[in-house]
């Protein structure tokens, strides 16, 4: 979004609609703010949810069909499947906001800087960029995990650490592009300093599309939890993630497919969810994207 | 009382592939306060690089040479970046060329004339966002009350500049730059900005320069003249004296050129044949000297220096018998 585009001049729009009222008028809009409301609002009440406590053993139990009792059946140690599911939609909700926000915030800082800053401090920013970038997430994650073990803070820092680069990058090309960009010399010449530019006129210019690409990361963090967890660098047992859902249900996958099922359905659920609310959001966010509905 | 502007022997250089670009070289005049100024030149001329400078605003890639830029009284070359900065929308404002992208394309109009005012510390966002309704109504926007929430892409291209006018008259400007602010409008459009800049200058009794390419509009609206040719200043006089009396060779094939002046049955436009020269040469000869119907062995040999011809009235060239 380097230079600003613009329709030719337009008669004066009537009506103004609200991001939210653009969202909403926009089915995939409306499907997708459904299923991360659901996710959200599952993982915010999970305990007033979850029908059992999802660590309690219960081993005459195991193995158990999908029933009225247990809707996602029981794993190889009696536990109620969907009680796991729905708490563990609070673990993986809980790292990807965290770590996202965290990531949008190293990375958003670090590419203002080296967008607007000198060129010595750019090159040296896109140079520590680079160089993270270039590890492969999950070699970064077994190093980490060698050194400060396996937990929840790992599986962030992870995150932070693969994400911050990416939004760093994507946030110092737009700002370059702004830098040049003739309303922000209009702003200087009116006597706005650096810190007025990047805060009040390139950051609402650059929050679009990092918000549609923050949002549709989201379930790639999620994956990524799911993933390191599966893999046991994650969340540690007995503690409920969709990960650990699916390394327990990988193991019976013969005989008790639904335990995959149950973990992989709110993976799927969660990724569509996000993706469809990220477009439709930016499409309701950036005030040139808007449609006249 | 010292002038509000006073530009002494400012050179600026564009850092070339090879050699230098001179874009200015040793321009030399000042304004009085109140006044409206005309800076007239060709493309390339360095007219907008001069209104930069003027707010310390140049690209990386150019360089101030030499010269002082004295602005009432203070030297702003030598201020530290926070007073310059000081300086730029309270004292100086400049309005752009092309109000299609000089307004933020994703903030509301209001909430970029709300920002603009982040000096006035003591004034509650209500108070600057009625001083910002006022000012709208006073550039003749239309119900300014409810489109002050609109964004830029959601007005004509005349009504933006009319915006942009306002932004950079909120902060109250002794002086403002307006560089070429109707050349990407039409004509109707052209006539009602100048109107209202007209009207304007009555109540915020700033000084105005503007730049242009158009001697019509700078006949009917300026003060005084001042005409730049490939980076130099080749002539400088009052509005009147410089339309009646042109001395400059320049000035003269300008004036020739002029649509406006053209006798009705003329069946075709008078050029100024040849082109720019080189900006990267350096300065043995006159710069029109190639161009220039009347150039004589010594236009070729050295460069001219000003001369005053009348008062107020200077221009650079050999057959003034300098």
């Amino acid at each position: 979004m380097s230079a600003p585009t613009f329709e030719e001049a337009t008669a004066p729009v009537p009506q103004r609609r609200s991001a939210l009222r653009h969202l909403l008028a926009d089915p995939l809009g409306r499907f997708g703010l459904t299923l991360v409301l659901v996710i959200l609002l599952t993982a915010i009440f999970a305990d007033a949810i979850a029908p059992y406590n999802p660590t309690a053993i219960a081993v005459p139990n195991r193995l158990q069909g999908p029933s009225l009792a247990h809707l996602f059946g029981t794993d190889q140690l009696g536990r109620d499947v969907f009680s796991r599911v729905v708490l563990g939609a609070r673990i993986a909700l809980e790292v990807a906001l965290v770590a996202i926000t965290l990531a949008l915030a190293v990375g958003g800082a670090l590419g203002l800087a080296a967008g607007y800053g000198p060129r010595w401090l750019d090159g040296i920013l896109v140079l520590v960029f680079d160089t993270i970038r270039s590890f492969p997430t999950i070699m970064f994650a077994l190093a980490l995990v060698t050194l400060i073990g396996p937990s929840l803070e790992t599986v962030i820092v992870v995150v932070v650490a693969t994400f911050a680069p990416s939004y760093g990058r994507i946030v110092r090309t737009q700002t370059q592009a702004l830098k040049h960009a003739e309303f922000i010399l209009a702003e200087r010449s009116l006597g706005a300093g650096a810190v007025r530019i990047l805060a009040v006129h390139a950051v609402p210019n650059i929050v679009g599309p990092l918000f549609i690409l923050a949002s549709m990361d989201v379930p790639v963090v999620i994956t990524i939890e799911a993933g390191l967890s599966f893999l046991g660098f994650g969340v540690r047992p007995p503690t409920p993630s969709w990960g650990t859902v699916l390394n327990d249900g990988y193991a019976f996958i013969g005989n008790t497919p639904w335990i995959i099922l149950a973990g992989g359905l709110p993976l799927v659920l969660s990724t569509l969810g996000f993706t469809f609310l990220g477009e439709a959001l930016r499409d309701a966010i950036d005030p040139r994207l808007r449609k006249e509905i | 009382m010292a002038a509000l502007l006073e530009v002494d022997g400012l050179s600026v250089d564009f850092a070339g592939s090879q050699r230098p670009i001179h874009a200015l070289r040793d321009i030399r005049f000042s304004m009085e306060r109140g006044r409206i100024v005309g800076l007239v030149g060709e493309s390339g001329s360095g007219k907008s690089t001069l209104s930069l400078a003027v707010l310390r605003l140049l690209a990386p890639s150019a360089r101030i040479v030499s010269g002082t830029i004295r602005f009432d009284g203070v030297d702003i070359l030598a201020l530290s970046d926070e007073a310059m900065r000081a300086l730029r929308g309270r004292r100086i404002a400049m309005v752009f060329q092309d109000p299609m992208s000089t307004l933020n394309p994703v903030l509301s109009v209001g909430a970029q004339m709300i920002d603009v005012q982040f000096r006035d510390a003591d004034l509650s966002r209500k108070q600057k966002r009625a001083r910002a309704v006022s000012l709208l109504a006073r550039v003749g926007i239309p119900d300014p009350e409810r489109r002050i929430d609109d964004f830029p892409h959601q007005f004509s291209g005349g009504m933006r500049q009319r915006i942009s006018i306002a932004m950079a008259l909120l902060g109250q400007p002794d002086l403002l730059i307006a560089d070429e602010p109707t050349t990407a409008l039409d004509v109707t459009l052209e006539a009602q900005i100048l109107d209202l800049l007209r009207d304007l200058r009555r109540d915020f009794a700033g000084a105005i320069l503007l730049v242009s390419h158009h001697l019509g509009v700078v006949a009917e609206f300026c003060d005084e003249v001042v005409v730049l040719y490939a980076g130099e200043m080749v002539e400088q006089a009052p509005v009147g004296e410089l339309f009646a009396n042109p001395r400059h060779p320049y000035t003269r094939a300008l004036l020739d050129c002029d649509p406006g002046r053209l006798p009705a049955d003329a069946r075709s436009f008078p050029t100024i044949p040849g082109r720019l020269p080189d900006l990267g040469a350096p300065r043995t000869q006159c710069v029109f000297a190639a161009r220039c119907p009347l150039a004589i062995e010594r236009c070729r040999a050295e460069p001219p220096a000003m001369i005053d011809v009348a008062p107020g009235h200077r221009a650079s060239c050999h057959l003034l018998g300098g």
